[in-house]
């Protein structure tokens, strides 16, 4: 009776075993697979919808306020087109929560690339210090 | 007892099979721990980069960019200045002013700083706005926005809206986890504040650093002695709020702090006339009045 209790418990044993040792990877590298071929479809896309926008970005006319370019040179516009009032913010003058809360718009984004694209020309920035006698690291 | 053991291994097998299979509260639990891990480790700098470029991107679309290249550029200028006595190599520093008359300047991940249409138009020379710049750098320098991120109140919120490295190139998880995270950790920055001890830590090091740039030391302190000023108007208070007590220390402590600093320096640079020559912000009450005579 014993030796047949240890058999049984012995297949029950290697039974488990196999279905854990097999199923788990095989579930893990289903979802890793899953997981790969999605983020590799949104990284397609994300790739398209990019080139779309910089393509559309290079033909629209620059109204970002950096001037186009972003050169120093092409910064030359004296217009000023300041939206007046207290723009996001509410009457107590705290930030518009619920604007804070929107998601930013695509046009938002190519500002805010366009204003990495700033860089100060250092030909530019040394008559800048000496004209106003400041110093230089 | 030998029965028993095998029992008890038998049992512990199964177990562990059917969570290798299933995962369940221990797949759950360990899952939750790395995630708090991840949420509480340093950005790297590529992760900086992309959280800096998403809250820039809030920040404009909830006030907008000043549309003058002229003014974007003076101010670029005078940033780099002082952001060159920084301490900080793996950043570069961006400027812009944002289209509002609120009075304040906001730094962001990855260099990005901006200061208000509302601020300029009470700045009395370059070495306030040099002042108020540096400010901002010496938030990025020490990185504030990412320990106030990390270190307490937000690790949950990065915990909820899930940390999964290596399933997203996105820091947080996903754009629309890291939005949320954003959201919360901006409107507590701007409601709040940074801890009064870090916005101290900005005032000093800013000082320092338009100081060592050649302007006069005292610029910072003058500017917030004007908003001070003008806080006490009823009308001007909404100008003057968020940057009076609500998200940063009250105007007399750090005028305080800030003239102690200052007390033995002398020299340096205020750049009046050259402030002044590159201003061409329209007066809004002008403007206003232009606008209904148009009407």
């Amino acid at each position: 009776m014993e030796i047949i209790s240890r058999i049984w418990l012995i297949a029950l044993l290697s039974a488990a075993l196999a279905v854990g040792v097999v199923a788990a990877p095989q579930g893990n590298s289903d979802k890793n697979k899953k997981q790969q071929q999605t983020k590799s479809d949104k990284d397609k896309s994300a790739g398209q919808d990019k080139n779309d926008k910089n393509n559309k970005d290079q033909q629209k006319t620059d109204d970002s306020g950096f001037g186009g370019t972003i050169t120093a040179k092409g910064s030359k516009q004296t217009k000023d087109t300041a939206t007046l009032g207290f723009k996001g913010v509410g009457p107590d003058g705290q930030v518009d929560s619920a604007k804070l809360g929107e998601s930013p718009t695509g046009e938002d984004e190519r500002i805010a690339q366009l204003m990495t694209g700033v860089k100060t020309n250092s030909d530019e920035a040394k008559v800048f210090v000496d004209n106003g006698k400041l110093k230089s690291k | 007892m030998k029965r028993n053991l095998i029992t008890t291994f038998a049992l512990v097998v199964l177990a562990a099979s059917a969570q290798a299979q299933f995962g369940g509260w221990a797949g759950k639990v360990m899952n939750k721990g790395s995630k708090v891990a991840e949420a509480s480790r340093a950005w790297t700098p590529e992760e900086e980069q992309m959280i800096g470029d998403r809250a820039a991107a809030k920040l404009i679309h909830v006030f907008g960019v000043y549309n003058n290249p002229d003014m974007n550029k003076y101010v670029q200028m005078v940033g780099s200045t002082v952001a060159q006595f920084g301490t900080r190599n793996d950043v570069t520093y961006h400027f812009a002013i944002l289209d509002t008359d609120i009075a304040n300047a906001f730094a962001m991940p990855g260099g990005y700083i901006f200061v208000t249409r509302g601020a300029l138009r009470n700045m009395k020379n370059e070495s306030e706005l040099a002042g108020v710049l540096a400010h901002e750098v010496a938030h990025v320098d020490n990185r504030h926005l990412e320990r106030e991120i990390r270190e307490k109140k937000f690790t949950g919120i990065a915990v909820e809206t899930g940390v999964e490295q290596g399933t997203s190139s996105v820091p947080y998880g996903s754009w629309i986890n890291l939005d949320n995270m954003l959201t919360k950790a901006l409107t507590n920055v701007f409601s709040q504040g940074y801890a009064p001890a870090k916005e101290s830590e900005a005032d000093k090091e800013g000082t320092d650093l338009a100081m060592k740039a050649g302007y006069q030391a005292t610029g910072l302190r003058d500017f917030l002695q004007t908003l001070s000023d003008l806080s006490q108007n009823a009308d001007m208070q909404r100008s003057t709020n968020m940057f009076n007590g609500h998200s940063h220390p009250p105007f007399p402590d750090r005028i305080a702090k800030l003239t102690k600093q200052t007390s033995g320096a002398s020299g340096g640079e205020t750049l009046e006339a050259r402030f002044k020559q590159n201003m061409n912000l329209v007066p809004s009450d002008k403007a206003a009045k232009n606008t209904q005579a148009a009407k």
